[in-house]
């Protein structure tokens, strides 16, 4: 099996406001995160040689990123993976590249949640009565009552991410949400799906990211704070856990699995010592909580010790979403995976002011996709 | 023609765990209170539902092969079928897991419908066509709001497994009688049951019909009305059943059967099923009972109880299902169950090619077992989840019991009783199923809970009945 480590470099970055972007269309959106990214790399439009686009279902096909940015003629695929759609488009886009096929390639993730008045996203299993009227926030439910029962995590313990990702949201002009909330706030919310309520939930969102990657040898050439791709994982387990037996619902396997090819890939031993900064997908407050587990940051069960220690804290032993996160950042889905290599590739190149986080030379991204189907990881780092 | 006796061979019975007080009824429309409560058939359920759970508490505990090789013959009775146009019998015969070459027929249109049913199973057993017939009636008749109706209709279910072996009450006689009489009635049109006014059919029909057709009955078969232990009467209200059974010369407070108006209410068909199903609970060998039901006439039965009866006496009926109760809190909640008010639509859609497809999976609930590994899967698949080996299973019924392995309250889904608790249930024997949990409050569910599993009205996308498994806990 080969190795994507340092092939591919991240030379621009790009990222649209986060929010109910009521005023903008999917049009708006893409122009603004596409020809900022675009402009950071110091890229004209015609030198894009193929695209990436990742939507959950905004729109269809190559178009949706052609028609917007006027990038036409060359090969652009849309990607689709539930919410790692966007990580996923980025990881083909590298792959691409790495294989020497293409020179600079945009990867471009976005999603429209606004325009239709949804509350949030329904079960994606298109089924008269398997799994009928089941939601998002009901599957992450299912993992936190698990996880209670098995390890005696309490709601304060979800909380506190939610204190700690609105505290960094504030910090994030993008963000959809810049305000913080204490914790007596989260936990007289109204309930959405127990244990989870109303700010245990991320929100619904507009929004589009990109970035412009290149072959890792010719990056120098376009900027010199360029940041290299040291490992990709991708890995699919069963989209209907809830059908699966044994499966123990106290994590997502998605996670560790695709953590670990990344890790392999970027020589990685041990990611709480190696790892300097890390977006993950807090779609929830508990998912937050097992992506330390699953992402082999601390063992299982253990996870709700570590936000509490304050370790992933802005400041602390392994800052986890400077952002703010899913939770304030907001999660349009197709756009979220690449908003979080916009994230780590500028705190590598240490240009996020305000939540930068201090000397960050190695970071990951995490982004998961469906009932905890699809765990894909990035790690980054400076040349 | 059979020479041999025929009868019931086993019963079941079912009632809606919600319960309305009356009380509750008489403040909404500031009326005197009114004594007891009536059952109340949940947002979820409907007269499929009821007398699946009936027919399927009278087939518990009998051997699952024989009642596939004898029972060719299924009856639903119901006023209140879930489609004008579609069989419910065939239904009721699919879920139940019987066999194809089954002869399925709906009884309706009166309140006469599951003794008029039963008669016919029994005539078909009598010429040997079927081994065994099965009658599950079901009712949830549609009263209008402040009416007496409103007051005394409730919800439920019975069933009666009719054979010629191994019988545990013999049918000894039978009488009909055809009435023309126009007292109560419902045309297509009509959203409530009508009544006609005054004290026509409390005075001239019912008392006459039903007098009419015991005493044929007993007449024919030189019963004196003493030997009788207990008579069924339908019973529109708890005074009327009893001026008959006097002018039957029987004594009401010892030899009139419980028509359960108080707990239950008046269920329509079912109700002396229901009935009969409490009596023969408690019967002894050698009791005789009378069944006689009302509605454009009349049908009267005699059963003599046999020694067979204290093996069937111990299982889901009446008693089981009046322990069982919760009460609605409000005549708002009782509103919405029964769509008496305009609510926003969010139906959604269906599939019938994919119900269709999938039926041997989604009503009797067939899993899979691999052939290979052993794991017992549901939904069905083509490659096993456990060890990839293709095509290689055997059918698996899922079992009716399982414990929760994790769950969630949801308060976003449209729904006339939030929140809806979703729970993900380890089936006993082995299958997982993500199923919602019915007739519960979101305190009861945690991790470990046992749980039956029922089959409910899931939604009516695509406007048709959605039927799917929930779980409810067991107790």
């Amino acid at each position: 099996m080969g190795n994507i480590r340092d092939r591919v470099a991240v030379i621009g970055t790009g990222c649209s406001k986060f929010g109910e972007n009521y005023n903008m269309s999917i049009e708006d959106m893409i122009v603004e995160a596409g020809f900022e990214a675009l402009q950071d790399a110091k890229v004209e439009p015609k030198r894009i040689e193929a695209a990436w686009v990742g939507t959950l279902n905004s729109a269809f096909a190559g178009t949706s990123l052609g028609d917007a940015l006027k990038i036409q003629n060359v090969p652009i695929s849309r990607c689709e993976n539930y919410c790692a759609s966007g990580m996923d488009a980025f990881r083909n886009a590298c792959f691409a590249v790495a294989s020497g096929m293409y020179d600079v390639v945009l990867t471009l993730g976005f999603e429209k949640l606004k325009d239709s008045g949804a509350r949030g996203l329904a079960s994606t299993r298109l089924h008269p009565l398997l799994a009928w009227g089941v939601t998002a926030p009901n599957l992450f439910a299912f993992a936190a009552n698990r996880h209670m029962h098995k390890y005696g995590t309490t709601k304060k313990q979800l909380a506190l991410v939610a204190v700690k990702n609105h505290h960094n949201g504030a910090l994030n002009k993008k963000a959809h949400f810049q305000m913080e909330v204490d914790i007596e706030t989260v936990l007289n919310a109204p309930l959405i799906s127990s244990p989870l309520g109303l700010y245990d939930c991320c929100p619904t969102t507009d929004g589009a990211a990109a970035a412009v990657i290149c072959r890792a040898d010719i990056a120098r050439s376009f900027r010199d704070d360029y940041v290299l791709v040291k490992g990709l994982g991708l890995a699919v387990t069963s989209g209907a856990p809830y059908f699966q037996p044994g499966f123990e619902y106290d994590g997502f396997p998605a996670t560790t699995l695709a953590a670990k090819q990344a890790y392999e890939q970027a020589g990685i031993k041990n990611p709480l010592e190696e790892i300097d900064v890390a977006e993950t997908h807090d779609c929830f407050t508990i998912t937050e909580i097992l992506n330390y587990e699953d992402l082999l940051f601390v063992e299982k069960g253990k996870g709700a010790r570590f936000i509490e220690e304050g370790h992933s804290a802005l400041g602390g032993k392994l800052p986890v979403n400077p952002s703010g996160g899913l939770k304030s950042s907001g999660h349009p889905i197709g756009a979220t995976g690449v908003r979080m290599i916009y994230e780590i590739t500028r705190q590598l190149q240490h240009r996020m002011a305000g939540r930068q986080v201090k000397n960050a030379q190695v970071g990951l991204a995490h982004n998961l996709g469906g009932p905890g189907a699809v765990g894909c990881v990035t790690i980054l780092a400076n040349p | 023609m059979r020479e041999q006796p025929v009868g019931i061979v086993s019963f079941g019975a079912y009632i809606p765990r919600y319960r309305l007080s009356r009380e509750v009824i008489a403040r909404e429309w500031q009326e005197p209170p009114a004594k007891g409560e009536k059952a109340v058939a949940s947002f979820d359920e409907d007269t499929f539902t009821m007398a699946f759970e009936a027919a399927s508490n009278c087939l518990e505990g009998l051997d699952a092969a024989r009642v596939r090789s004898e029972l060719h013959s299924v009856f639903f009775a119901s006023t209140t079928p879930p489609y004008h146009e579609k069989l419910t019998a065939g239904l009721l015969a699919t879920a139940l897991d019987l066999d194809r070459a089954c002869r399925t027929a709906d009884s309706a249109h009166t309140l006469r419908a599951a003794t008029s049913a039963i008669l016919s199973g029994i005539d078909a057993i009598n010429a040997g066509a079927v081994g065994a017939s099965l009658v599950a009636a079901a009712d949830m008749r549609p009263a209008e709001p402040h009416t007496g109706a409103e007051i005394s209709f409730g919800d439920g279910a019975a069933a009666v497994l009719l054979g010629a072996e191994n019988l545990i009450a013999i049918l000894e006689g039978h009488v009909s009688i055809n009435d023309e009489f126009l007292g109560t009635w419902r045309r297509d049109v009509d959203p409530y049951v009508v009544q006609f006014p005054g004290g026509f059919e409390g005075k001239v029909g019912y008392p006459r019909v039903i007098h009419e057709s015991v005493s044929a009955l007993l007449g024919r078969l030189d019963v004196k009305p003493i030997d009788v232990t207990q008579l069924i009467l339908y019973s529109p209200n708890p005074r009327a059943p009893q001026a008959v059974a006097k002018r039957l010369e029987m004594n009401p407070k010892n030899q009139l059967a419980d028509a359960l108006l108080g707990e239950v209410g008046d269920t329509g068909c079912a109700q002396v099923l229901l009935s009969l199903a409490r009596v023969l609970e408690t019967a002894n060998p050698g009791d005789r009972i009378v069944v006689a039901s009302y509605g454009d006439g009349s049908d009267a039965l005699l059963f003599r109880v046999t020694e067979a009866i204290a093996s069937r006496r111990n299982r889901r009926a009446v008693s089981y299902y009046l322990s069982r109760r919760r009460s609605l809190p409000s005549y708002g909640k009782y509103a919405l169950f029964r769509k008496l008010m305009k609510t926003e639509p969010s139906e959604g859609s269906s599939s019938p090619v994919i119900l269709w497809r999938e039926v041997k999976q989604d009503l009797p609930l067939y899993g899979e077992k691999c052939a290979r590994c052993g794991m017992v899967q549901f939904p069905r698949q083509r490659v096993c989840v456990a060890c990839g080996a293709k095509d290689d299973f055997t059918d698996a019924k899922l079992a009716r019991r399982g414990v929760v392995h994790t769950f969630t309250n949801d308060y976003l889904l449209p729904t006339p009783d939030p929140p809806t608790t979703e729970t993900v249930v380890n089936v006993e024997g082995g299958g997982r199923v993500l199923v919602q949990m019915t007739d519960a409050g979101p305190e009861q569910v945690r991790v470990g809970l046992e749980v039956d599993l029922v089959l409910r009205k899931l939604h009516e996308g695509g406007g048709l009945k959605n039927y799917f498994w929930k779980c409810r806990p067991r107790d």
